[in-house]
């Protein structure tokens, strides 16, 4: 009987202005969007590649005397993902420029040659068609499934059967689950055939897994819509009344409240401006020099195992170079992290409404978003401590230097403190940005499926016990 | 009659439950937007003052006029927190320099925020209004015939002696009389809400823009309520008239804005920023070339010493206590590369110019697509309502422009960068020749620079023996500060409410005629409705 129901269902909608309407804007949102991928992909990585070669020339430059590598400003543009036309992100407007030495990461900042007369716009990737689009389509779908029945007065007849109540549900579930599937998988298929025969990029097979599982996320948040939808056309008796109750909810879920997300985290979390930045960086430098009148530093160098050996002398100024830098790398990196709890906070308030695990679970697996801001950061990190050891390694084989690594350029120079040998450029680390696993970045994203599913639940049950007690008369 | 028709649908309008939930709506997200929106105004002020004092700082207190580089700071529009247009996408301070035009505007107001949260859309009072006036327009106007049609009362209205532009005016005014209140009500609200909060005060003007801004929004409803009203007209059952409205809405609203950036960006190529970067730089470099060779040809000055001296870019530099003939020296050099540098800064303008103008007509296509939806057109009137649209700044940006013409000119008519205040503090007549300063740093042990040099061949440490001796005057901090009253100062208007009329007179007018003919197709159309 289910299977009469769900054949019912598509039958009916395929028919409908509503389907046809749907699909035809899907299917042109998803190619305009395909196009312009294409078109942005190549000049982004055209920028890239220029900027990331200069910055490998820089290092092989440095790399004729070994010491200088460690005070190289190193530059790492982010680097366009290919899956940035799944989920971009909102990379447009977030930080794209890392700067940093070996001993300092300076504040990640937005350097993209976007035009500033512009105003800010979202992305046209997949998330934001499927959030805002099929959503509606979805809700279009669903809204007069119930209530639209009882005004035909259909749905008499069909409970007059010994079709049981849940079988209609789940048979208007499924019928609705399948006609909203031909927009999507089409619009889908035109959008990856698209991008894959402009041949700016190949998918490999873990990008195809990235994008199915995008797919999959997409059907548990368009069926959240779903069973909204019948709920809502549960609890109302005019099909009418129910598009205008579903309308304002959709503007409240889809629009307002993730635009909110940016005020609330301003209102509540406080605002860590650039201006307490910068005051917190000449605090760091007056705490410094203070320590250095009050004669902290010789006081460390007398007490250091290594009092005795013939960097003695250099002792006091290389405690105070290190700590003086660390403190400063130590500030940038608070400053950084309450940046990001301040967006995440944003973030975690949005989430009552669905579009945000969506959009946060899809921009996880294309690795894009906030998330790979503070994942290049840590990489960023890691490198450091790599380029470090390097250098420490290659000192070891040099016996004219001191071994001491001193966070001053001009002393380290003058004490021959660092090797000032050249060293291969082939063997020096070089920063490469690391893609997670899917595994791990399934592991991450974990929360948000979960929330998805956690809604898909609560409107099925609230739709399940509702249509238990509609009234069909 | 037709008052009698507005009266029953606004009544109907009254109880049912999209005004309710309308209502609400804008009961919740209006106060917080605009708190939210006034909160970011006061923070902008106080960055503001920081910048404004640190430039009248760096203003007051230079020694030479080759210092003098005052720094412009703009202060925030008070009318952003209505509509934040680009202003966040410009800075608030510009540096004026003799070695290259005012391009942008700099400075914190762009980096203030905290660049993550871009990642949400960001959302203003009339970014609200422009989303919830306009649903709501075609929520109460989709079923205007249809409804009437479907539960059987239009034929018994019809089959009186009711004409039917009668009715269709009444349902329209009856629409309008339920928007109004909510309208005027959100306008309210923030007035409360800025009036409430210490620091904004608004000028007479700007309380005009505002009343122009609320005449806006009325226009702009006014716009959907005839779509609304066009579809209803067209179509025979209420529900496929409101799922085309909300097509409708859906690509006014969210789709026309977003895909008119994106096709101007990827159909109008701008070259980049950086390209433009290295031309700058090779004629930096060209200039540089030029001085070098200039000061080869001058006479070479008998001591190249400079006592105390401090330099920066622009040619920014401070010597004192040197030899007479290096003065003269460095006064024959600047008064060949200071205005040197000026051209070669006109000629950096014609590439930046040119940049410029690429990212202008890139903006200006994609205004001229997003020109087909209202809800842009709207936004784009009351940005410059607002006077935080691109104009503006462009305003500013000349005006700025003009007052380093200004500056210059102030320069070149007092011959001030073939002076020696440009570069010095110390009056002409205590400067010193070689001898006589080798004589006094000495203590008299040399008499002569010559005799002083012949002892330097054989001896290392210079500085010790030209130390016994302080001269006074040679440190830069003994000198007045200049006084400086008679250098022009910089005087912003922002523009009249009249020159901001002008410029959206065309904008508006197109709105009024698209609401016309929308009016006049729905007209026909509910001439010919098949009310059976």
């Amino acid at each position: 009987m289910i299977g009469h129901i769900i054949r019912k269902e598509i039958l009916e909608n395929l028919l409908s202005w509503r389907f046809v309407l749907s699909l035809l804007l899907v299917i042109c949102l998803f190619a305009a969007s395909g196009f312009l991928f294409v078109s942005t992909y190549r000049r982004q990585s055209h920028d890239y590649w220029s900027e990331t070669n200069k910055n490998l020339a820089g290092l092989s430059e440095q790399s004729k005397q070994l010491y200088k590598l460690a005070f190289y400003k190193q530059t790492v543009w982010r680097k366009p993902k290919p899956l940035t036309f799944c989920a971009g992100g909102f990379e447009r407007s977030l930080p794209d420029w890392f700067h940093f030495d070996l001993f300092v990461q300076s504040f990640p900042d937005v350097r993209s040659r976007s035009n500033f007369l512009l105003p800010r716009i979202v992305d046209m990737d997949w998330v934001f068609i499927v959030s805002l689009i099929l959503s509606f389509v979805a809700l279009l779908l669903a809204y007069d499934s119930v209530c639209g029945e009882k005004e035909d007065g259909t749905l008499c007849m069909m409970l007059a059967s010994s079709t049981p109540r849940y079988a209609v549900l789940l048979g208007k579930y499924v019928g609705a689950m399948i006609t909203i599937g031909i927009p999507l998988l089409t619009g889908i298929s035109v959008g990856i055939i698209i991008v894959v025969t402009s041949n700016v990029i190949v998918l490999t097979a873990h990008d195809w897994l990235c994008v199915s599982s995008i797919v999959l996320f997409s059907f548990l948040y368009v069926s959240v819509f779903v069973f909204l939808g019948i709920f809502v056309s549960t609890r109302v008796s005019h099909s009418a009344t129910s598009m205008v109750v579903l309308l304002f909810v959709w503007v409240g879920l889809v629009i307002l409240i993730p635009s909110l997300g940016r005020l609330t985290s301003r209102v509540f979390s406080g605002r860590p401006g650039q201006l307490t930045l910068a005051k917190k960086l000449l605090d760091v430098d007056d705490n410094i020099i203070a320590d250095l009148r009050a004669g902290r530093f010789n006081r460390e160098a007398e007490a250091h195992p290594q009092a005795n050996s013939p960097i003695k002398k250099h002792l006091r100024d290389t405690l105070w170079f290190n700590t003086w830098s660390d403190a400063k790398n130590r500030t940038i990196q608070e400053h950084h992290r309450q940046m990001i709890s301040q967006a995440l906070a944003g973030r975690r308030f949005a989430c009552i409404s669905p579009v945000i695990p969506f959009q946060r679970a899809s921009e996880i697996i294309a690795g894009t978003g906030i998330e790979r801001v503070m994942n290049l950061r840590d990489q960023i990190k890691r490198y450091q401590a790599g380029l470090k050891d390097y250098i420490l390694s290659k000192d070891k084989e040099d016996p004219n230097s001191l071994h001491l690594l001193v966070a001053n350029v001009w002393r380290i120079e003058k004490w021959n403190a660092i090797s000032k040998e050249a060293v291969r450029f082939d063997s020096v680390p070089k920063f490469q940005e690391r893609n997670l696993a899917l595994g791990q970045s399934l592991k991450l994203a974990i929360w948000d499926i979960g929330l998805l599913i956690l809604f898909n639940l609560v409107f099925f049950t609230a739709a399940f016990v509702s249509f238990l007690r509609y009234d069909v008369r | 009659m037709i008052w009698k028709i507005a009266k029953k649908e606004f009544l109907l309008n009254l109880v049912s439950a999209r005004f309710s939930i309308g209502f609400l709506l804008c009961l919740f997200l209006i106060p917080f937007t605009v708190t939210v929106n006034i909160e970011d105004y006061d923070s902008r002020m106080r960055v503001y003052r920081v910048d404004k004092a640190n430039a009248e700082n760096s203003f007051k207190y230079v020694r030479v006029y080759s210092y003098l580089r005052p720094e412009i700071v703009k202060p925030p529009q008070p009318l952003s927190i209505f509509c934040r247009g680009i202003s966040g996408n410009v800075g608030n301070r510009v540096k004026i320099w003799l070695g290259e035009k005012p391009l942008f505007a700099t400075g914190r107001a762009t980096i203030r925020d905290n660049p993550l949260l871009n990642s949400f859309f960001s959302i203003d009072f009339i970014s609200i209004i422009a989303i919830i006036m306009s649903l709501l327009a075609l929520i109460f106007t989709y079923d205007a015939c249809t409804r009437e049609k479907e539960d059987g009362t239009l034929k018994l209205q019809l089959s009186n002696s009711l004409s039917r532009y009668k009715i269709l005016l009444g349902k329209v005014l009856g629409v309008y009389l339920t928007l109004l209140p909510i309208v005027l009500f959100c306008y309210i609200l923030s007035f409360i809400l800025i009036l409430h909060s210490p620091n904004i005060s608004f000028s007479a003007g700007d309380w005009g823009r505002i009343i122009l801004l609320f005449l806006a929004s009325l226009l702009y409803f006014t716009v959907f309520i005839f779509i609304g009203l066009l579809i209803s007209a067209r179509l025979k059952s209420s529900i496929t008239s409101i799922i085309v409205c909300l097509f409708f809405w859906v690509f006014f609203v969210f789709i026309v804005p977003n895909l008119a950036i994106y096709m101007a960006e990827s159909l109008k190529k701008v070259q980049s920023y950086d390209n433009l970067q290295y031309v700058l730089q090779d004629l930096d470099k060209e200039f540089q070339n030029k001085c070098d060779e200039y000061s080869k040809t001058l006479d070479a000055p008998d001591w190249r010493m400079n006592w105390n001296m401090d330099r920066n870019t622009d040619g920014r530099i401070i010597v004192s206590g040197n030899t007479k003939s290096m003065m003269e020296h460095y006064k024959k050099k600047h008064e060949f590369t200071e205005p040197l540098r000026i051209d070669y800064a006109d000629k950096k303008w014609g590439l930046q110019k040119a940049y410029l103008d690429d990212l202008d007509e890139q903006r200006n296509f994609a205004d001229m697509i997003s020109l087909i939806s209202p809800s842009e057109v709207f936004r784009l009137v009351s940005a410059s309502l607002c006077r935080t649209d691109v104009t503006s700044h462009y305003r500013f940006m000349d005006r700025v422009r003009r007052y380093r013409d200004e500056f210059i000119d102030f320069f070149r008519d007092r011959k001030i960068f073939s002076s020696f205040i440009y570069f010095t503090p110390q009056p002409p007549d205590t400067f010193m020749t070689a001898d006589e300063i080798v004589r006094i740093r000495t203590g008299g042990e040399f008499n002569t620079f010559d005799e002083f040099r012949e002892w330097l061949k054989t001896h290392t440490v210079t500085f010790v023996a030209l130390r016994k001796v302080e001269i006074p005057g040679t440190i830069h901090s003994e000198y007045p500060y200049l006084v400086l009253s008679d250098v022009p100062v910089f005087q912003w208007q922002s523009s009249n409410i009249l020159a901001d009329l002008m410029q959206v007179f065309i904008k508006v007018a197109a709105l009024i005629i698209v609401s016309i003919i929308l009016f006049y197709l729905s007209f026909l159309s509910f001439l010919r409705y098949d009310v059976r």
